[in-house]
């Protein structure tokens, strides 16, 4: 199989220390917004002129919403290569986000840029058929600055 | 020993709408767009992404704070998040949390750090995730 279909790898063909930089998205004032007013309708989040007087300045994104990104960012990549089995995908599904950590504001027309790496792979197996893998997630702004962290655990199918 | 205090938030209901609408901005896959594709999937039906329920537990978490006189500002670490349940349609979300008291500092300006256990439970009182988590408070509830 070719490394690059990543959706229908195995357990046993995704390597620990694999790395790699995904995606980037540039974050816009109106979909700040748009996220808040249903995810975090607080002012510092929801409202441009309100939050110039409040504790950061100005507008800075939901912290969700920088996670919200990841997941399109990775999705976009993934799927890309996600070929030839039943529906394309043999890892993936979520079971636990650990130490997530935001670190510095994100405020409207900043860029930031994903990473990830598979960090270790459980002995477990569970209900006879999955592998958990442990990935360590990244996201740096255009000054480079880390502003969010976390490692997060998904099932992969294992080739049994 | 701190004295634990608990509190809890009112329900939202995901409806087939809110979870396809997030989807298709941030999480697009088949158990999470196409009500068939799901019912075939790892999952047996259409439910919300994960990092939807997880900045609901966060709004949620933020209500029930409020509601117990806590100013909560924002959420700014999940030390542990874990899916106990795909989020069904028309599921009901509900936060239940315990916390003590708030410490000094906290990475947002003219905040105290306060560290919460929450339980997103259904309307049967049956958990979906478990959150715990380190909020943002304000020092000074008038700033």
């Amino acid at each position: 199989m070719s490394e690059l279909y990543l959706r229908n790898r195995w357990f046993e063909d995704i390597p620990v220390g694999e790395f790699h930089v995904f995606g980037s998205h540039t974050f816009s004032e109106l979909e700040m917004v748009e996220f808040a007013k249903r995810y975090a309708p607080t002012p510092e989040f929801l409202d441009p002129e309100a939050a110039r007087q409040l504790r950061w300045g100005g507008l800075v994104a939901a912290p969700w919403h920088l996670c919200a990104m990841w997941m399109r960012k990775m999705v976009d990549y993934m799927e890309v290569y996600a070929q030839g089995v039943n529906d394309g995908r043999r890892n993936g599904a979520g079971v636990a986000i650990l130490e997530l950590d935001w670190l510095e504001p994100v405020r409207p027309g900043h860029t930031l840029t994903y990473t990830y790496e598979i960090v270790s792979k459980s002995d477990k197996i569970i209900r006879d058929r999955w592998g958990i893998i442990r990935s360590r997630n990244e996201a740096f702004n255009q000054y480079g600055n880390k502003v969010m962290s976390f490692e997060i655990d998904i099932l992969a199918e294992r080739d049994l | 020993m701190p004295k634990i205090r608990t509190s809890h938030s009112s329900a939202i209901a995901l409806d087939e709408q809110s979870i396809i609408d997030f989807a298709q901005s941030f999480d697009p896959q088949p158990y999470h767009l196409d009500r068939n594709a799901a019912d075939a999937s790892i999952f047996g039906g259409l439910c919300a992404s994960g990092w939807q329920v997880g900045a609901l537990a966060s709004r949620l978490t933020g209500e029930a704070l409020m509601s117990a006189g806590i100013p909560y500002i924002t959420t700014t670490q999940v030390n542990q998040l874990r899916w106990l349940r795909p989020t069904f349609v028309d599921d009901q979300l509900i936060a239940h949390i315990e916390f003590d008291e708030p410490t000094p500092s906290s990475p947002v300006p003219d905040c105290d750090s306060l560290d919460v256990s929450v339980t997103l439970k259904d309307s049967n009182d049956q958990a979906i995730a478990e959150m715990t988590c380190r909020v943002a408070v304000a020092t000074d509830a008038t700033i």
